[in-house]
């Protein structure tokens, strides 16, 4: 059995995958853009108004030194979508989970039993996330455990009905009277 | 120009070793039934092509 998370039994059923919405990737194709118009405006564009860049071994420094930074842009680019590909939240029907890939090298894994679970909320603020359709999802949890939150989710509500389901039902058949 | 060339070579070292550690973190933690293979083929396609377009500039210049 393929498993979304590694302590995911045999018998759990996953209900719901969540991660980012598209949109917030926006930004960063942006950015991505600019690096890119600003490297081919470098290599194509200045020499032919700059004289000078086209003489001696000046276009060899251009090469290498534009080369590596489109190189570069792709591999960052390439990070960040790794990042937000790899943010993603999980319900079972028994638990939530949390997985935050906050860099190459840094991964957080948060998990919580659907019977520890207290209160679901979802909000939408602002003009574009309430036209795309798109939120968090807060979960607040019994005592003094973290919240825990689904960033930037498309549906926030419908993910909250999901979730309030999901520990209705567990609760009722596990006999816990909260 | 031999530190020029080192500084292409190093750079492109690091970038490989960066990239080895990306697609790792991309196959290792797969979901099921996600497509982020097409996102590795697309970088490592973007990578490939502008590597072997500088390789080729730099191999065809004057360097003296």
């Amino acid at each position: 059995m393929f498993k979304y998370f590694a302590s995911q039994q045999e018998d759990e059923k996953i209900l719901l995958v969540k991660r980012r919405h598209g949109i917030t990737f926006f930004p960063l194709l942006f950015l991505g853009l600019i690096f890119y118009c600003a490297g081919l405006t470098i290599f194509f564009v200045l020499p032919y108004y700059l004289p000078v860049l086209d003489e001696g071994v000046i276009p060899n420094f251009l090469i290498v030194i534009v080369s590596l930074f489109f190189l570069y842009a792709t591999l960052f680019f390439f990070i960040e979508w790794m990042l937000f590909h790899l943010h993603i939240g999980i319900l079972t029907d028994k638990r939530v989970v949390d997985v935050d890939q906050k860099s190459l090298f840094s991964r957080r894994i948060a998990e919580m039993s659907l019977g520890n679970l207290e209160d679901i909320t979802g909000t939408q603020k602002g003009v574009i996330q309430t036209m795309l359709h798109f939120g968090n999802v807060e979960i607040q949890t019994a005592a003094e455990m973290p919240n825990f939150v689904f960033e930037m989710v498309s549906d926030p509500y419908g993910t909250q009905r999901a979730i309030m389901g999901a520990m209705e039902e567990f609760k009722r058949t596990h006999n816990i009277n909260r | 120009m031999r530190y020029l060339l080192g500084f292409y070579y190093l750079g492109i070292l690091i970038f490989g070793v960066f990239a080895a550690i990306a697609i790792h973190q991309f196959s290792h933690y797969k979901i099921p039934g996600d497509r982020s293979h097409i996102a590795t083929i697309v970088f490592l396609a973007i990578s490939g092509i502008i590597i072997l377009y500088s390789f080729g500039s730099i191999l065809t210049l004057d360097w003296t």
